[in-house]
């Protein structure tokens, strides 16, 4: 079987398959899940 | 000054990583698909010149991002939480740490396996003539695990700023 990283448009879409399976994984465990930890702005000022 | 150093380093972090991540897809949009049509004769263009300039600032890019994206991450005070990816946090999976992790290993691959090899396959450095397509080879797919993982790193750092991305 051809390793998928030989082709660039394979390798585009499995990064597509990880970003979507982060996404997933982040939102199943909690509601402010994948947000900067609360008590420091992201921003100064 | 306390308050405009965590904006300085995320600058310097993203000017770093637009070095790296734009070099990185250099390579693998346009070098890597394109040299098959080069002429054997005009090759040595790319191998010669353009390739080794190319990785300097493609290492030391990733460099720079690494680094500064911790200092910037220990300044906002989240380094911890980022780290441990929020695991037993009792607020579930960072997403911004997950993308920091993605860095990482990127990071790793760029300095431990592709400008090693890389140094092999353009003849930088000493080897059997024979090494070179293996070494060749090897970079090659390290870059494109780099060019899959860049994507949702992004998304992971711009989540970080964006609390929508997570619905």
């Amino acid at each position: 079987m051809k390793n998928p990283l030989e082709s660039l448009s394979s390798t585009v879409v499995l990064g597509l398959i990880i970003t979507v399976v982060v996404v997933l994984l982040v939102n199943m465990t909690g509601s402010d899940a994948g947000s900067l930890p609360s008590g420091m702005p992201s921003m100064p000022g | 000054m306390e308050d405009y150093l965590p904006f300085l380093f995320r600058y310097l972090h993203v000017l770093s990583g637009v070095m790296w991540i734009g070099l990185l897809w250099y390579f693998n949009f346009v070098q890597i698909p394109t040299m098959p049509k080069i002429p054997d004769e005009l090759k040595p263009a790319i191998g010669k010149h353009i390739a080794p300039e190319a990785l300097f600032w493609f290492r030391w890019g990733a460099m720079g991002t690494v680094i500064t994206g911790l200092v910037l991450a220990m300044l906002n005070g989240y380094l911890h939480e980022t780290m441990t990816i929020g695991i037993g946090s009792g607020y579930g999976l960072n997403g911004l740490g997950i993308g920091m992790w993605f860095g990482i290993i990127m990071w790793f691959n760029v300095w431990f396996v592709i400008w090693p090899n890389q140094k092999i396959a353009l003849g930088i450095v000493e080897a059997e003539a024979d090494a070179k397509p293996a070494a060749a080879r090897k970079a090659m797919l390290f870059s494109r695990t780099n060019t899959m993982l860049s994507i949702p790193m992004l998304y992971c750092m711009v989540s970080g700023q964006n609390g929508g991305a997570w619905f």
